[in-house]
């Protein structure tokens, strides 16, 4: 199969070499999906938002001007997209929340981040927290074990469980915020 | 990974900190170390292939587009505006967030804390002993004047909690995160928690998306938790936890905030105490608040003492009285046809409605008891009870203004009337009440010898492929965004014991008699008694009503609202209250008293008085009119009136006839205010007194909805007769039919017009999305 190349728009002056499809969603495909999962969406949904996403943006003369740019308005594509998918659902979107989430990408990732970067902030952080912690919250998701089940692993409380799980994520989330403010 | 497929977004609906829920995702996926797929292969070969129009297997690499053309182009339009306008450049401050965080503290700091704390108890203990026991003995002791400063003291009290009311309005307003909210997902036990959930399973899967690959069982449940699955239908586990009413209110708090916000509008003032006693009795009483009534409110000292009002309010006998006479309207039509035969059943009709008021019945259950009632063997509409007035009278409706149904409906009941039979007739007036959605496919092809190509009229907004002239423009008018692929399902003959079937959303649909039903498992045949029952949108046609009759605008129309009008959000909030309605099976009064707490409530209301509009600039009467259509401002006390207090059609048009006859036009009269005699003698012409009905209808004719003026040119040019232009005009603004005597006013006013199809039009429908 061959790459497509992208016709370069006439009204927008091309600031960089034109980009073909193939580059594009290697590129970008990974900032977007990472933005989806962020803002809440599944697996499955992110997945296919994602691939939504370039086809949207593909069927029509693209040219990058930085890219910057370019996955802030896959983004943004992106974003809007779900708020059509979970409208045609016709479930409850209270989108001043989905807003927020947006922003708080941007605060964490950055409008150029593709989000590996703060993952690999997030992956730093969380091996700042104690063992008991950073059991606590594997086991919360990735055995997606309930509290109880926390409580008798780590020999504690189910109250005491939640506690250390709620200071484990005050304890990553300030960590993070320290690092987006010391860059 | 987790084992959980429940779509984290719903599970976490309301957030109380966006930076705890992206954590939340984030941490998933790193603890599981998921990477984002590569989609290249997938997306290159679709495109090459859309490029080539070549036509997949469908078990290929390539996915199925799982949103319209359409929907991806605003989505890319969108974006490229923000884009432009900057997004991205700037990096939002961190948000205040209102939850209790948790300080990581240096041990120094933590001993430092806990010696403060133990100091200030003590020095508090201290004091609690000297004080308390004089203070007991005060209180206890006999006073002849306690009353008397009890009394100041209330009045008091209610200035502070006035002045706190008005506080908590004002930081609302601004702050859209005023709603409970949860911070992590199963971890938080609240009631929106559980909705969300519940809310989440209800999940419709896309075709072709990889959200469908494991749906086999999703399938079975539909978001009103209705199983439909063969040719049995079940009804499923739609038994979806309470959610408390104050996190009720909080969403639609939440939700008008951030449409205000987005429309940068700025919210009225909040309302006093003695004003808000007086709207709420006049909305659900129908009347002003007496001086008692004041008093009970003024002197309560509970936190929750307006809801409390409002409970009081609902349980009377006056409530009853006034909304079942309301829900008579809603259900027979603004103007029901009173003669004399008919008077005493609809009396015994709207007894009937305000008995299941008092019994503070689920309103689906009165409406399904209606939808069932008997008819005659003879066709007649003899009515057998009260509730099956409705039916009946629909029936006759159905007739006299209906072509179509008087072909279906009078060979149907010469022939024998079931009750399923007559249903047919009388599924015009159901379609307003299914959903408030308009049209559905079907109609557009109610052909019995017709095939269902329905698929390709989706989103064909320009050509609706229908051969019936008349449901050309209503397939128009509502997009028909749904789409059936027909061709390789299996069809089998009706049973011509349902004439309804179920789409995939729920919504109802009309299969005329003799036509087949799909056998296939994604749809059911329904009785349409139990699909109102169960269903959640024909709630949502009642949530309308209520809504607008409170705030006289209505929610979400049926047509006529713009996005740049919050169209979205307010089928967002229209949908949740539905679904709240339903999930909880709660009466009528239950939808009120959240409708009335909410913070869109409290407000204030501007006077618009006929002076008022004559004096303001143009500016000002579209920022008011914008801010009172989002709900941003309260329409001032002499507009809650009921439906059938206004001005009827016909005299509103004779009252523009008289205009014309001066040669002006109704605008350039208004503009004038007629200060100037039109004939143009010097000498100044008397002012005409209007109505301040009159001037609003004028104002909402000159200030039409969007997209308004351009349909009724492209439906004033088309070849269509008056009646049937007439008949549209009642569904794009009601999705309903005209009754006989809305039919004979709006005629009168066709006449009074000179004819002229387009301004008739607009005016019909300006009168009809109520928009003064």
């Amino acid at each position: 199969m061959s790459a497509k190349p992208l016709e370069p728009s006439e009204s927008i002056p091309s600031a960089t070499p034109p980009l073909d499809a193939s580059s594009l969603i290697v590129d970008y495909q990974a900032g977007v999906w990472r933005y989806l999962r962020a803002i809440g969406c599944d697996h499955a949904l992110a997945d296919d938002l994602t691939q939504e996403t370039f086809f949207a943006v593909l069927r029509r003369p693209f040219v990058q001007i930085s890219p910057s740019a370019t996955l802030s308005y896959l983004r943004r594509v992106a974003y809007h997209l779900l708020v059509s998918y979970r409208r045609r659902q016709k479930r409850m979107i209270v989108t001043s929340e989905l807003e927020q989430l947006d922003s708080q990408w941007l605060r964490w990732a950055g409008a150029d981040g593709n989000g590996d970067e703060l993952m690999n902030n997030l992956s730093e952080c969380f091996g700042r927290l104690t063992k008991r912690a950073q059991l606590s919250l594997q086991l919360r998701f990735s055995e997606d074990a309930s509290r109880e089940r926390i409580a008798e692993q780590l020999g504690i409380t189910e109250h005491g469980a939640k506690n250390l799980m709620q200071r484990a994520k005050a304890q990553l989330k300030q960590c993070l915020d320290e690092k987006i403010n010391r860059e | 990974m987790s084992n959980s497929q429940v779509d984290p977004m719903e599970e976490n609906n309301q957030l109380l900190d966006p930076s705890q829920f992206m954590l939340t995702m984030l941490l998933e996926d790193m603890i599981d170390a998921t990477e984002p797929p590569d989609f290249s292969v997938r997306i290159l070969k679709r495109l090459d292939s859309e490029a080539s129009c070549e036509v997949l297997e469908s078990n290929s690499l390539v996915r199925e587009r799982m949103l319209s053309p359409q929907a991806q182009d605003e989505a890319v339009k969108c974006a490229a505006e923000e884009i432009e306008n900057g997004y991205g450049l700037v990096i939002p401050p961190p948000l205040v967030v209102l939850s209790k965080s948790i300080p990581i503290e240096s041990d120094l700091e933590k001993w430092i804390r806990r010696g403060v704390v133990t100091v200030a108890a003590l020095a508090a203990a201290l004091v609690g002993a000297l004080v308390i026991p004089s203070w007991f003995a005060q209180r206890t002791a006999p006073s002849p004047s306690r009353s008397d400063s009890l009394a100041t003291d209330s009045t008091d009290d209610n200035a502070k909690l006035r002045g706190i009311e008005a506080d908590e309005s004002a930081v609302a307003i601004q702050d859209s995160s005023a709603l409970p909210k949860l911070s992590d997902p199963g971890e938080s036990g609240n009631a929106i928690d559980r909705v969300a959930t519940d809310l989440s399973r209800t999940i419709l899967p896309v075709e072709g998306s990889a959200a469908s690959n494991n749906t086999a069982s999703d399938w079975k449940v539909n978001r009103m938790g209705i199983a439909a699955s063969g040719s049995t239908v079940e009804m499923a586990d739609a038994a979806t936890r309470p959610m408390k009413d104050e996190d009720i209110i909080g969403v639609i708090d939440s939700q008008l905030s951030y449409l205000w916000s987005r429309l940068r509008l700025v919210a009225g003032k909040p309302l006093g105490s003695d004003k808000w006693s007086d709207r709420a009795c006049q909305t659900l009483l129908g009347r002003q608040a007496t001086t008692a009534e004041k008093e009970v409110l003024r002197s309560s000292k509970e936190s929750n003492r307006e809801a409390e009002f409002v409970d009081r309010l609902v349980a009377s006998d006056e409530f009853a009285k006034r909304w079942s006479r309301l829900l008579a309207e809603y259900y027979l039509g603004s103007r029901p046809l009173v003669s004399q035969a008919r008077a005493a059943s609809e009396l015994e009709f709207v007894e009937w409605l305000e008995e299941s008021l008092t019994d503070r019945t689920f309103v689906g259950d009165w409406e399904k008891s209606m939808l069932e009632g008997q008819i005659a063997e003879d066709g007649s509409k003899n009515r057998v009870d009260a509730a099956s007035f409705w039916l009946a009278e629909t029936m006759e409706r159905a007739m006299a203004n209906n072509r179509d149904a008087t072909d279906h409906l009078v060979p149907l009941l010469q022939r024998k009337a079931s009750r399923e039979e007559g249903l047919i007739g009388a599924s015009r007036q159901l379609m307003r009440i299914a959903g408030n959605s308009g049209m559905v496919c079907s109609q557009c092809h109610a052909d019995a010898n017709g095939s269902f190509e329905i698929g390709k009229m989706a989103g064909a907004t320009d050509q609706p492929r229908t051969d019936k002239p008349f449901w050309r423009v209503p397939a128009s008018l509502t997009g028909l965004s749904l789409s059936y692929q027909k061709t390789s399902r299996t069809l089998k003959s009706d049973s011509k014991t349902d004439y309804f079937v179920e789409d995939r959303d729920g919504r109802l649909e009309l299969i005329p008699p003799g036509s087949p039903t799909l056998a296939n498992g994604s749809v059911a045949t329904r009785s349409v008694g139990d699909f109102f029952q169960i269903s959640v949108e024909p709630r949502r046609a009642l949530v309308e009503m209520v809504w607008s009759n409170v705030f006289q605008q209505p929610l979400a129309p049926a047509f006529g609202l713009s996005d740049g009008e919050g169209r979205a959000e307010r089928l967002d909030l229209q949908v949740f209250l539905a679904d709240r309605v339903q999930s909880q099976r709660s009466d009528l009064g239950s939808l009120l008293r959240w409708i009335v707490l909410s913070k869109a409530f409290h407000l204030e209301g501007i006077e618009t008085g006929s002076a008022w509009y004559l004096k303001s600039t143009e500016s000002q009467i579209a920022s008011v009119q914008t801010q009172r259509r989002a709900f941003a401002n309260f329409p001032a006390s002499e507009t809650l009136q009921g439906e059938s207090s206004k001005l009827p059609m016909d005299k509103i048009a004779k009252w523009i006839d008289s205009k014309r006859s001066f040669g002006l036009s109704v605008e350039a009269a208004l503009a004038q205010g007629l200060s100037s005699d039109p004939a143009g003698n010097k000498k100044p012409a008397k002012q005409v007194e209007y109505s301040d009905d009159q001037v609003r209808y004028l104002i909402s004719v000159m200030e039409p909805y969007s997209g308004l003026s351009e349909l009724s040119v492209r439906m004033a040019e088309s070849s269509m007769s008056w009646p049937m232009l007439l008949e549209h005009a009642f569904l794009a603004s009601d999705a309903r039919f005209p009754s006989r005597s809305e039919r004979d006013e709006a005629t009168k006013l066709y006449e009074s017009v000179g004819k002229d199809r387009a301004r008739a039009w607009i005016l019909i429908t300006n009168g009809r999305l109520g928009s003064w």
